[in-house]
């Protein structure tokens, strides 16, 4: 046990086993050390930017289920890395390690077309 | 209420396999927010994470076939997310970690009290310095709010050995913590 580690006790604490008017007074103020720790931690959620994206307007047939595919709103020029890969018909495994994943995640983080701004997404 | 909303994993997964492909979008309808937050804690980036996240849910969908509990899909799923992510991180391990932390931090805390916004950045950041076994469990415990018999059923793994992956993060995370006060 180093300087720096926890008392058992307060990583108790930490874990929830102990509450802090459990510990010996002696441990209070580490205990609210850590506590100060798990206030910190963060939990709100994370979205994803799906509400700034829409569907693919160009798939059709068996292939990959849409939602694989974003596209931004306003952007409705089919993507060209979608077409080269649809039209030939890979599986989604060869996607993942083709040239068109690393075109498709350009495309979708290309600027705005017209506004010169960077898309949010 | 759509008429689907009773409607099981194992249900969906049965039936993208028989050929309704379509289907597939319930499943990342109804998880990819939830395991986002997940991605986001371990990689330490938003972006990062909505890579991960969409790829596990390629993988999973190339390999359903292999789910061999079609109900359990989220269990299954999962383990398809945090080997993507653990692998992610062994890549970029070297690239600029704390940058992308903070900017987590401060991507989903613009309007907090300016304190507590940056001992949430440097708790970040301490996270992003534990090991990924370490930085996993704290994430699912205390971020995610799973017990630890929740996570060694998830992990497969037992309690004392979380436990102890635990405890050492809490003194790296402190030893951290101090380093930057």
């Amino acid at each position: 046990m180093t300087m720096s580690d926890f008392h058992p006790h307060v990583k108790q604490l930490l874990d929830g086993e102990l509450t802090l008017a459990d510990l010996p007074p002696e441990l209070r103020a580490e205990g609210e050390e850590a506590l100060r720790l798990l206030a910190a931690v963060d939990r709100e959620p994370v979205t994803f930017l799906r509400g700034r994206r829409g569907r693919p307007q160009i798939l059709d047939g068996p292939q990959l289920p849409d939602q694989f595919f974003y596209r931004r709103d306003g952007h409705t020029a089919p993507s060209v890395s979608q077409i080269v890969f649809l039209a030939e018909n890979k599986t989604t495994r060869q996607f993942l390690s083709s040239p068109e994943k690393a075109a498709w995640k350009k495309e979708i983080r290309a600027p705005r077309p017209g506004t010169g701004a960077l898309c949010p997404g | 209420m759509s008429g689907r909303e009773w409607v099981t994993d194992g249900q969906v997964v049965r039936a993208i396999l028989a050929g309704d492909t379509e289907r597939y979008a319930e499943l990342v309808t109804k998880y990819r927010d939830r395991y986002a937050r997940y991605a986001a804690r371990m990689l330490g980036s938003a972006d990062a994470a909505e890579d991960a996240v969409q790829d596990a849910f390629v993988r999973a969908y190339d390999q359903l076939a292999q789910c061999r509990d079609p109900d359990n899909f989220v269990g299954w799923f999962f383990l398809i997310l945090r080997n993507r992510c653990f692998a992610e991180r062994r890549k970029s391990k070297d690239v600029a970690p704390l940058e992308a932390a903070g900017a987590v931090a401060a991507a989903e805390q613009p309007d907090g009290p300016v304190e507590m916004a940056e001992r949430r950045r440097a708790l970040q950041h301490a996270l992003l310095e534990l090991t990924a076994e370490q930085r996993e469990v704290f994430v699912l415990k205390h971020v995610e709010g799973l017990s630890y018999g929740e996570i060694a059923e998830r992990l497969n793994t037992s309690v004392p050995s979380l436990k102890m992956r635990m405890h050492r993060a809490y003194d790296r995370l402190r030893e951290q913590l101090r380093g930057r006060a």
